[in-house]
């Protein structure tokens, strides 16, 4: 039912943008703007179910850090990708590239303690 | 009352090993009281039970890693259908996934490799315990040759197991897990040749040192004498075929195994037996279950199309089997030792 809903919204929206686009361009983009990020967070939100399940398999284990990081890193992934793809939409290839960038640099970030935990174990292997 | 005296002989310094090292259990009382037990009520039933117990308590240990491992799988599982989503940043992710499924499974192997260590290092202990006690009853008998010959040749051959065991295939091993790891992680290097060649010399210097080892020691004290062939040939099958990598090291000196034991049972009872069983079933048991869980791992990892973890699974699982060997070819070059001094002093 979620979808069907989604996928009329959707629709109803299009028409909207088509319209709006004819009066002002401007606008058009705006909303345009505005439906992929109520799609990308309706999207996420029906996911919300099965990452708690798959979170709640881990248990209380020691590395469950670790494993939220997992995570973070897919959410990180998905609004880099959306927030691109917005600025490609209004022509603005630079700028998603650069967000693409942040979400690299972003990414490497969060990966940080985890080389530090492979270089640990690494060292102990070798030791 | 001789075979009193070298009965005590031979428990004496097996104690004092037990007494000087906390490896294998939290005291002494336990060590003894769990071969006393044994002992009492001894059958297959019971050593089964103590075989699945240890694999068992060896699961428990491996439980945090192996649901950390299963929980990245079924996450893999569910962002592989999403990654058309993660457009460039896709190969970072997979880095980070790889990365926790490296931390999952590398402390496993580590305490397996830590254990494998103790051990090797626990039976050498034992071995040279027992020369200057061997030693000693040679020149007491008057064999002054067979003493000096002793006091040179199993020295050396402790030393050079050692050598084998801890200064040669441990340091391989190690090289051999952390190639492993890389090459999970930098997906343009192929360092899978040099993994492969790592894991042929540990094969071959473990199988090779400790089939030498074991064949020179019962020649040298014509273990092979005593043993019915149809048992032999039995045993002989089903180790080469059931026991990794060792199997074909066991199954060669196979009647070397079966005289040593009926040796050591004939002056130390089934403890003697249940002594050295005990000693090596922890190792052991931790290592049969971190590669039961790894194989489990591997082939969820295979189903779900995660070549990359289950590339990693298999390639350290690889690594256990060269470990498991190692326990077992120190197990039964300990026996075989144990077995000529047992021999040497009756004969005397």
């Amino acid at each position: 039912m979620d979808v069907i809903k989604l996928i009329s919204i959707v629709i109803c929206c299009l028409m909207i943008i088509i319209l709006l686009k004819k009066v002002s361009a401007d606008y058009a983009l705006f909303a345009s703007c505005l439906v992929n990020i109520s799609i990308t967070l309706f999207s996420l939100g029906i996911l919300i179910p099965v990452f708690d399940f798959i979170n709640n398999l881990s248990g209380n284990t020691s590395h469950k850090a670790l494993y939220g990081i997992m995570f973070k890193s897919a959410g990180i992934c998905m609004l880099c990708t959306v927030g691109a793809e917005i600025c490609k939409d209004s022509g603005e290839a630079s700028i998603a590239s650069k967000i693409t960038l942040a979400g690299k640099c972003t990414l490497i970030a969060y990966a940080l303690p985890l080389i530090k935990e492979v270089f640990g174990y690494a060292q102990k292997f070798m030791e | 009352m001789r075979r009193n005296s070298w009965s005590k002989a031979l428990v004496l310094p097996f104690i004092s090993f037990v007494l000087s090292t906390k490896v294998h259990a939290d005291s002494i009382k336990e060590l003894m009281d769990k071969a006393k037990e044994l002992s009492e009520n001894l059958d297959s039933k019971k050593i089964w039970d103590m075989l699945l117990s240890g694999i068992a308590s060896g699961f428990s240990s491996l439980s945090q890693s192996f649901a950390l491992s299963f929980c990245v799988l079924t996450a893999g599982v569910v962002f592989s259908s999403l990654k058309d989503s993660f457009s460039e940043n896709e190969s970072l992710f997979d880095f980070i996934s790889s990365c926790i499924m490296i931390i999952a499974v590398s402390s496993p192997l580590l305490m397996c490799i830590g254990k494998a260590a103790e051990h090797s290092e626990a039976m050498c202990g034992i071995m040279v315990s027992l020369i200057p006690t061997m030693i000693a009853l040679y020149s007491a008998g008057g064999s002054t040759i067979t003493a000096a010959m002793s006091a040179a040749a199993l020295p050396f051959t402790v030393s050079a197991i050692q050598t084998i065991s801890t200064g040669l295939v441990l340091p391989l091993i190690k090289s051999a897990s952390t190639l492993t790891c890389v090459n999970t992680l930098c997906k343009k290097t192929n360092l899978s040749s040099a993994i492969s060649l790592i894991k042929s010399v540990c094969l071959w210097v473990t199988g090779l040192g400790f089939t030498l080892f074991t064949g020179v020691l019962a020649l040298k004290s014509h273990l092979n004498t005593g043993a019915d062939n149809l048992v032999i040939k039995g045993l002989r099958y089903g180790a080469s075929k059931f026991i990794p990598i060792a199997g074909g090291m066991v199954s060669e000196s196979m009647t070397s195994v079966i005289t040593s034991v009926s040796l050591i049972k004939s002056i130390t009872g089934i403890s003697g037996i249940l002594l050295i069983v005990y000693a090596m079933l922890p190792p052991l048991t931790l290592c049969l279950a971190t590669k039961l869980t790894y194989s489990l791992l591997s082939f969820y990892a295979k189903s779900t199309c995660q070549n990359d973890a289950a590339s990693l699974l298999d390639g350290l699982g690889g690594i256990i089997n060269i470990l498991i060997a190692l326990c077992i070819g120190c197990g039964v070059t300990l026996m075989a030792v144990l077995a000529i001094f047992i021999r040497s002093n009756i004969t005397m």
